[in-house]
């Protein structure tokens, strides 16, 4: 696996609803762009016999990041946005990040770890910022940086 | 060091206009769903007054019944969905994707691995219908 690998998974102590308004909220504090959102309440977070709980993929970025990331190769698109998944576990909300450029052992176009890196810093940074908002009641899984 | 390139790049034979609408022919009769599109280069005009040569990123989503397979492997977000990204070339027009497969002890669940390995293989499949794999490494 190379430097870009998955990122740490949060739990964050309010319902979904409330918790994707924190982080948007968060994200464009920190003037973090949310490219688009993605529903995956059918795909992950399902246990077998389960009712699936609501689930999102919003891709993130930051313009300035993306074009520095561009200038040397497009192919840093198949990278950027990122993607924060956020899906409801009870009361809870869970989020994770993850880049596809941290799930292999292979060489990345140039230029994309820098600005990768940086914007998953950011990302982790909003994140923390939104459990301290939240309440004193969550914590942080080990990732696998 | 890390010894395979992490993307895949087409070549076709046509202006960026022409290729992105080709793009979305084969992608649809594929039967691949386009989860949403980025312009790119209109973004970085717009945020940062830096014109750049055109540049979409198309978002493809595995069908709705591979979806049901995915479980709860969170990993599985990076791949959800899949990028591919449009460039304008001069007259010509490239296409980037992923090219490496999850690797095993990552994406955990086996029915995840395979529906993200069927849906690479079939925008692949579709792309070559209007490019060519470049031979120009990344």
């Amino acid at each position: 696996m190379n430097v870009l690998a998955a990122g740490q998974t949060y739990t964050v102590p309010e319902r979904f609803d409330k918790a994707v308004k924190l982080i948007r909220s968060a994200l464009a504090e920190a003037e973090l762009t949310v490219a688009g959102e993605f529903d995956t309440t059918r795909a992950f977070g399902k246990d077998p016999g389960k009712k699936a709980e609501p689930s999102t993929v919003l891709l993130v970025d930051c313009p300035l990041l993306v074009f520095e990331a561009h200038v040397l190769d497009r192919a840093a698109g198949v990278f950027f946005p990122l993607h924060i998944l956020v899906w409801a576990d009870g009361d809870r909300t869970r989020v994770s990040t993850a880049s596809s450029g941290g799930l292999f052992d292979v060489r990345l176009p140039s230029g994309v770890a820098g600005p990768m890196e940086r914007l998953q810093t950011r990302v982790a940074m909003v994140l923390e910022s939104v459990l301290s908002r939240a309440g004193p009641k969550h914590h942080q899984e080990g990732g696998e940086e | 060091m890390a010894a395979e390139w992490a993307t895949t790049t087409y070549l076709v034979r046509q202006p960026f206009d022409l290729a992105v609408k080709s793009l979305r022919k084969v992608l649809a009769e594929a039967n691949l769903k386009l989860a949403g599109e980025l312009d790119m280069s209109s973004r970085i005009r717009r945020r940062l007054l830096i014109g750049t040569a055109p540049c979409h990123l198309f978002f493809v989503a595995a069908a709705p019944a591979a979806f049901e397979e995915l479980g709860s492997d969170p990993c599985a977000a990076a791949l959800t969905p899949l990028h591919i990204v449009v460039s304008a070339r001069g007259s010509q027009t490239e296409v980037h994707l992923l090219r490496a497969l999850p690797a095993h002890q990552l994406l955990r669940e086996q029915p995840t691995r395979k529906a993200f390995r069927e849906v690479q293989a079939r925008i692949a499949q579709a792309i070559e219908r209007i490019g060519m794999r470049s031979t120009l490494g990344a």
